[in-house]
């Protein structure tokens, strides 16, 4: 099954220019892509909770994406000063 | 997000610690690229390594979960960056035939400046089969074809049929590969 948005002449034309990035492109194209996403959980994280200290903005990232448990982990080895 | 693999990769490295990115990034390095929150990494450590790269990662910023149980249990650790919040999952090489094959034909990969070794791309599909079997997941399926369509006729069809019955995901493979004329 092909992506449901997307038509059979626009997915040829996308999976062709996938091909044509080679590996490294792509490469690079998955950690830009993975940062904005980074970049745009965080805003969302300081519009929601009005926090303005970057360490604490980020255990709530791990939070989001990795888990309670792994948040917790992290705040045990570094807690906040 | 490479940040943190160079310096993951550089602790492997040092210490001698056969490995391969694998995962969402490797099959978005061979097929469609997208967004990921973590890096899967797959380690085939002795004891004495493991410690050593234990010692090697756990300064600085980085949080490093329990890699002793994860190597008794054959199972996988946690290494995050708390400055970022990425992850990278140190997974240690499950004890079986088609593991070590597949460890064995890892490739060289850059990821931007960091130099490493990555899954091939006939592996990155056996892996996403053998998942989406076990989970019935859809999007596996979904990154498979368009691995299998970006690779194009570049794909080891012997390999991929051969590993695909001793894993029991032959349907799987038949139902997601192109149709002739597609």
């Amino acid at each position: 099954m092909e992506p449901a948005d997307t038509r059979p002449d626009a997915r040829r034309v996308q999976l062709e220019a996938l091909r044509a990035l080679g590996p490294d492109g792509r490469s690079e194209l998955v950690e830009s892509l993975s940062e904005d996403i980074r970049l745009v959980t965080l805003a969302g994280i300081r519009e929601r909770t009005g926090e303005d200290d970057e360490a604490a903005q980020v255990g709530e990232l791990i939070a989001l994406w990795h888990g309670p448990a792994a948040a917790a982990a992290v705040a045990r080895r570094f807690p906040a000063p | 997000m490479f940040d943190l693999l160079g310096v993951v990769v550089e602790a492997l490295d040092s210490e001698n610690v056969v490995h391969m990115v694998a995962g969402s990034v490797a099959s978005a390095r061979h097929g469609e690229a997208r967004a990921t929150q973590d890096i899967d990494i797959v380690i085939d450590p002795s004891p004495d390594q493991m410690d050593r790269l234990l010692h090697r990662l756990r300064s600085g910023n980085l949080y490093v979960g329990d890699g002793h149980a994860a190597l008794a249990h054959r199972s996988a650790f946690n290494v995050i960056d708390t400055r970022s919040g990425w992850k990278v999952d140190l997974i240690v090489m499950r004890d079986r035939e088609f593991s070590r094959v597949e460890l064995g034909r890892r490739q060289p990969a850059t990821f931007g400046p960091v130099e490493t070794h990555v899954a091939s791309p006939e592996d990155c599909v056996l892996s996403k089969l053998e998942w989406a079997s076990g989970s019935g997941s859809e999007r596996q399926l979904r990154d498979v074809r368009s691995l299998l369509a970006i690779q194009g006729p570049s794909m080891d069809t012997a390999y991929l049929e051969r590993w695909a019955a001793v894993l029991g995901v032959s349907d799987l493979l038949a139902e997601v590969r192109p149709q002739p004329g597609t």
